[in-house]
């Protein structure tokens, strides 16, 4: 029989702990992750995020994964998810999103809206409530979230975090990203010497791998965002404190 | 409603807005403020206070930085117990401080506003 730790993490100490694990490595990060939590799991995106799997696999048996399914994936993320669960020897929960509004979507709007009226909506729908309703049911999860993919984001990954996004007033989501300090070079530099496999798309130019409409390959050295939702461009900034604002209050 | 109006009484609600290059509120900013407003909770606001981009040394970007909030608008709320709550999502503040719940649809729209780097999950 499993025994089941309940743990309550107050918000200072997460803060305690992320100033304490920020300079750790990933897999320090995930062995404490798994140890403080049975009730978390790792969301699989079908892309490099795969050298968490690994690294867990080592660590425990019997890890929980989660993918959403948005219904627009590559055909080759779906085999990938399928060797992955195959060659772990995991069972990855793969969840859905509401088929009654991606219906409605559909219907009111046609297949790809979100060229005209940008992505937030289409991935609100296919992605985020899925993702809500799967958190609901955990305590903790952990995410291959970089400082680097994102220039936009980088000052928000931190290593261990209350997710605020998807707490509630009567309970507390702890959130670990365990790669956050990482590069890219350095995900690929663990896939190679580990042997991993991975997406065949990024064989492809795929930096950052989302659904089949949003995602494109990319050049040697652009930057992984420019393979997403290309189109937007600064769209969407205008509310951001960009840097410049918040170091000139600074000087 | 009335219960609730008076224990708000003992807070003190501060809104931090922002204000771009061209004298106009941002678009998330006005939508709040045109939200409270219909709402008829403006009123129970204390301080709007604002970040304008005219003004790198305005006040909102001061509490942005001090709080380390990455966009507008957000909510400060200091209660009759001296603790701070800081609110970046809308939709928490209206179900936590008025007891009002927003659509699912519009916590979402909110909550990836807030959160960009979902977008990599």
């Amino acid at each position: 029989m499993t025994q089941v730790n309940t743990i309550t993490m107050t918000e200072t100490d997460v803060i305690k702990l992320e100033s304490e694990y920020a300079t750790k490595s990933p897999q320090e990060i995930l062995t404490f992750a798994l140890k403080q939590f049975d009730n978390i799991a790792i969301s699989f995106s079908g892309a490099e995020d795969v050298v968490l799997i690994d690294m867990a696999a080592k660590i425990k048996k019997d890890i929980k994964i989660f993918s959403i399914d948005t219904g627009r994936l590559h055909p080759e993320t779906y085999q990938f998810i399928d060797r992955v669960s195959k060659q772990y020897r995991i069972k990855i929960d793969v969840i859905f999103p509401n088929a009654g509004e991606v219906e409605a979507l559909v219907k009111e709007k046609g297949l790809f809206s979100f060229y005209q009226d940008g992505h937030k909506e289409c991935c609100g729908i296919r992605k985020v409530k899925p993702l809500r309703r799967k958190l609901a049911t955990l305590d903790a999860w952990i995410t291959g979230q970089r400082k680097d993919q994102n220039p936009e984001t980088r000052a928000s990954v931190p290593v261990i975090q209350v997710d605020t996004a998807f707490s509630d007033s009567e309970r507390t989501l702890i959130k670990f990203n365990p790669l956050s300090s990482w590069t890219s070079a350095q995900v690929w530099q663990y896939i190679q010497k580990n042997e991993v496999p991975y997406n065949q798309l990024h064989a492809k130019g795929f930096t950052s791998i989302g659904c089949e409409p949003c995602t494109r390959g990319i050049l040697p050295n652009q930057h992984e965002r420019l393979g997403r939702w290309w189109w937007e461009e600064a769209a969407d900034k205008e509310c951001g404190f960009h840097e410049i604002n918040l170091t000139q209050t600074n000087k | 409603m009335f219960i609730f109006v008076n224990k708000i009484k003992t807070m003190h609600i501060k809104l931090v807005t922002k204000i771009k290059l061209d004298g106009n509120l941002c678009r998330k900013s006005a939508r709040v403020l045109s939200g409270l407003e219909r709402l008829d909770l403006l009123g129970q606001i204390n301080e709007i206070i604002a970040a304008d981009e005219r003004d790198p040394l305005s006040e909102g970007f001061n509490l942005a930085n001090k709080y380390q909030v990455q966009s507008a608008p957000f909510f400060i709320v200091e209660d009759d117990d001296g603790l701070t709550h800081l609110y970046t999502a809308y939709y928490r503040f209206m179900q936590d401080i008025f007891q009002i719940s927003v659509s699912e649809s519009d916590a979402i729209s909110e909550i990836m506003a807030q959160n960009p780097e979902l977008d990599y999950i």
